[in-house]
């Protein structure tokens, strides 16, 4: 048993030897006396123990790099070899070897449009996902910082809010040009349009070209600002005002592929986002990660209305909603379907 | 109502089969659950801040990476630990900071029927001088000769005092049977008792 002792007073025995101990020291007094001293040998360890703290974001960067090696890591869309066509010539054909060769023709035709559309649609997809990544290491990069002088409520790991904007400026998509703004995001790095819905669109204006834009005209240019993503629209505390989304909530929606609309305002009970052909949408969650989700529920909550239905800030903090570039955290009228 | 995310009350094990089986938000979920305590035990393996970042961030790189090797039940603490602590090693490699082995580390290797004579070693020297020392400077001190130590002794010292991992646990870690974690223990128990006694500015306090 005395090669146990040292063991037993680090605490290093599985449970069955440290039973077997203990009974043991009871049965042996002198025993216990040497593990009283051997705890007092090694006393001095215990001053080093405090471990320092890691630095600010480390989980959320890791979960990033982890996200941009699921990007590298999602197969490359292989390329259709060109048929040769040095091929020799037919030989007389029977009426047998029409027929085979029209029902091979048959099931080709049928087979390559629709597996050639879904080698498009992932590779659209994957764009979109880089896409997104980039726009979560300029969100990462924005919660990085101590202050922002367009924000004096700025705090070190807050996501930009456009509650601190002054209506009617106050619109989702304003996370874009923001995020620009404060140096956390070039904006030749990312595109406002998804790979699915169109070519590359760089953010077009910036913050203050968009502040500059007449209140009774913001309206028409909002949605355009974002065309193809949606952003947080934050939720309600317990004392019913609004709060962004931070890097350290737990994990929740943050962007996503577009919401089905109508109008202004996202279809109710709704499908998934059409930029992807209504399969699903590209999350991007505030702790850095993306994924492809083929429902716009997210732990039973719908990512694009609050509890009421309505396109606005969420009701709790387990409530999230993610509004199209021209949303705004007080409510609108929901269309029903 | 704060909301809470029900991931968070999954074990390790479950986290990771949740992960393999296509639940991206679980693996978010161990890397901040480790976060505090990976890097606490890299910041003391690695003795640099930078480095210990890297570190932790190859690590959970490369648990990903081996995720489909995860066999459904195996404990995930111990290899987490292993896959750490190797990074670790090739890290300080490449950045020259690896202790070349100890030329005597077999012979510094006792086995089960030298662990006796060790303990009674660490007992009839009793508690040192650096007890009566002030809290931050013994701390540094106490730092300084676990620092000193050789690799092989430093290494369970961490794991089985700081980092709190059994006997078993640390074998599995170092790929050394669980009679070589003890007696290396007990071995480097003694180099630090002889130090502490040593210290110089302990002398005549």
């Amino acid at each position: 048993m005395d090669e146990h002792l040292v063991g037993y007073v680090l605490n290093s025995l599985d449970t069955e030897t440290i039973r077997d101990m203990e009974e043991y020291l009871r049965a042996h007094p002198e025993a216990q006396q040497r593990v009283t001293h051997l705890r007092r040998i090694l006393a001095p360890l215990e001053s080093d123990r405090a471990d320092p703290p890691p630095p600010a974001g480390l989980a959320t960067r890791t979960i990033a790099r982890l996200a941009a090696q699921q990007c590298q890591d999602m197969p490359a869309v292989p390329r259709i070899v060109a048929l040769r066509r040095d091929a020799p010539p037919p030989r007389w054909w029977q009426r047998s070897d029409f027929f085979v060769a029209a029902s091979i023709l048959f099931f080709v035709v049928m087979l390559i449009p629709p597996t050639l559309t879904r080698m498009r649609n992932e590779e659209q997809k994957i764009l979109c996902q880089n896409n997104l990544f980039q726009m979560g290491q300029g969100l990462l990069r924005y919660s990085d910082l101590d202050s922002y002088a367009r924000n004096p409520d700025h705090v070190r790991g807050a996501y930009p809010h456009m509650v601190n904007y002054k209506a009617p400026y106050n619109t989702a998509g304003m996370f874009v040009p923001t995020l620009i703004d404060a140096g956390a995001l070039s904006r030749d790095a990312i595109s406002v349009r998804c790979p699915s819905v169109g070519p590359k669109e760089a953010p077009q204006r910036t913050l203050d070209d968009l502040m500059a834009i007449p209140a009774s005209r913001f309206e028409q240019e909002a949605p355009k600002i974002v065309p193809s993503y949606a952003y947080s629209l934050g939720h309600r505390n317990a004392r019913g005002q609004i709060v962004g989304p931070r890097r350290d909530d737990s994990v929740r929606p943050l962007v996503a592929d577009l919401p089905p609309l109508k109008g202004e305002a996202p279809v109710v009970n709704g499908g998934n986002s059409v930029n992807h052909g209504g399969n699903g949408q590209n999350v991007l969650f505030t702790d850095g990660h993306l994924r492809y989700v083929t429902t716009r529920a997210h732990l039973g909550d719908d990512i694009y209305t609050n509890d009421r239905h309505e396109q606005a800030a969420g009701c709790h903090p387990g409530d999230n909603v993610l509004g199209h570039s021209g949303a705004r955290s007080q409510p609108m009228s929901p269309v029903q379907e | 109502m704060a909301f809470q995310d029900p991931l968070t009350d999954c074990t390790d094990e479950d986290l990771l089969v949740r992960f393999r089986g296509g639940q991206g938000d679980a693996f978010s979920v161990l890397v901040r659950r480790y976060e505090r305590e990976l890097y606490g035990y890299l910041r003391r393996y690695v003795g640099d801040s930078e480095l210990a970042e890297d570190v932790f961030q190859n690590t959970f790189l490369q648990l990903y990476t081996k995720c489909e090797q995860y066999e459904a039940g195996r404990p995930v603490r111990p290899w987490l630990y292993t896959i750490a602590t190797h990074q670790a090693i090739d890290a300080m490699r490449r950045h020259g900071r690896h202790q070349a082995l100890s030329l005597d580390q077999n012979q510094q290797e006792a086995n089960d029927g030298e662990i006796r004579s060790l303990i009674e070693l660490l007992e009839t020297r009793g508690p040192g001088p650096i007890d009566q020392v002030a809290s931050e400077e013994q701390r540094q001190r106490v730092r300084a000769s676990v620092d000193a130590l050789p690799e092989f002794l430093r290494q369970v010292v961490i794991l089985a005092y700081y980092q709190g991992l059994k006997y078993r646990e640390i074998a599995e870690i170092l790929s050394v049977p669980v009679g070589t974690v003890k007696s290396r223990l007990h071995a480097a128990l003694v180099k630090l008792q002889e130090a502490w006694a040593e210290a110089p500015s302990m002398r005549g306090s």
